[in-house]
């Protein structure tokens, strides 16, 4: 990374947090993936051809920017680059790492539908199971002293796998919904819906489509109730 | 009413996600789409079926539906964004 020496006196701003460049490039790169999804969220945003001259030097050394770690994270004595280290790690690994609290655990069975390639409906039993987790706060960010500021940093996960690929998926949820204890109300709050009355729900994926009914109106969006959830769902792939 | 045989469902036009079409004739109607394109509110005059390389099929029959993305919470950021898979 010698072409980016001339760098190195400058701060970097990663979410509005100085740092160095090293660092910046490893959050960056973990958050982007690709250098040219960096270029376009980081680079071009800018409108300066002194941004796009440092990030002709950054793609010539994209690929041997080292990836962060847990570990990596937890040296960080900035509790806000620490944060933002949390953040570009993501959940699955985090939550992995970190060993969490296991909550609470709920499934749901109902009867649903599936389809064929070719558009066929099938009677099928929709079965999911969900987990809550929780990692306290003190963990994260064990220097901090006053308790009210631990327990506004402790976070909460639900764990939910795809019903066609099995692919794990962990999604957080905010404190006062974990704080909840309850793993069906936590998957349902990850459905925000801006219409009233919905009839069914049908989810693909990261995806839901809400059938409307002649009662529905255009709301301020929601969050779905584990009753909604339940009540609602229709078929899901 | 402009009627569209495919609609695509996500906002970055990814080929194998998330495609709607139609089972016969053009029969979706697309009545509002939000800045972001993550909410789409369309109406249905026959059924559709929606495909994705990774997730089973699922068909729609004749309606109106609203789509949208699953949330999820960012706790370093205090703010909710939409997940993508």
């Amino acid at each position: 990374m010698e072409n980016l020496e001339k760098y190195k006196d400058l701060e970097f701003h990663v979410e509005g947090y100085p740092t160095t460049i090293e660092i910046a490039l490893k959050l960056w790169k973990r958050q982007y993936t690709t250098f040219s999804e960096f270029h376009k969220n980081v680079i071009s945003p800018s409108n300066s051809q002194d941004f796009e001259d440092f990030s002709k030097e950054v793609e010539l050394v994209w690929n041997d920017i080292k990836d962060i770690s847990v570990t990596e994270a937890f040296s960080q004595k900035n509790i806000e680059i620490r944060r933002l280290y949390f953040k570009a790690i993501g959940t699955t690994e985090l939550f992995k790492d970190l060993k969490p609290e296991l909550i609470h655990t709920d499934s749901i069975s109902k009867p649903g539908k599936t389809y064929t390639e070719d558009g066929k409906e099938i009677d099928t039993m929709i079965k999911d199971d969900y987990e809550l987790y929780k990692i306290d706060g003190a963990r994260l960010f064990p220097e901090e002293k006053q308790e009210w500021r631990t327990a506004r940093a402790t976070i909460y996960a639900v764990r939910c796998w795809c019903s066609t690929t099995k692919r794990e998926y962990w999604i957080y949820v905010p404190r006062t919904i974990g704080e909840k204890n309850n793993a069906l109300n936590a998957i349902a709050w990850t459905v925000r819906l801006e219409y009233s009355n919905i009839k069914s729900l049908y989810r693909q994926g990261d995806v839901f489509i809400s059938e409307l009914t002649e009662e529905s109106e255009g709301v301020r969006p929601y969050h779905l109730s584990s009753e909604e959830y339940v009540t609602l769902l229709k078929a899901v792939s | 009413m402009n009627l569209e045989k495919t609609l695509q469902l996500t906002p970055d036009g990814e080929a194998n996600k998330h495609i709607m079409t139609s089972l016969n004739k053009k029969c979706i109607n697309v009545m509002t789409k939000s800045k972001d394109r993550q909410s789409i509110t369309f109406s249905l005059n026959d059924s559709v079926i929606i495909t994705h390389d990774e997730h089973g099929p699922m068909m729609l029959p004749s309606g109106i539906y609203q789509k949208t993305n699953q949330v999820e919470y960012d706790p370093f950021n205090d703010t909710v964004a939409y997940v993508f898979d």
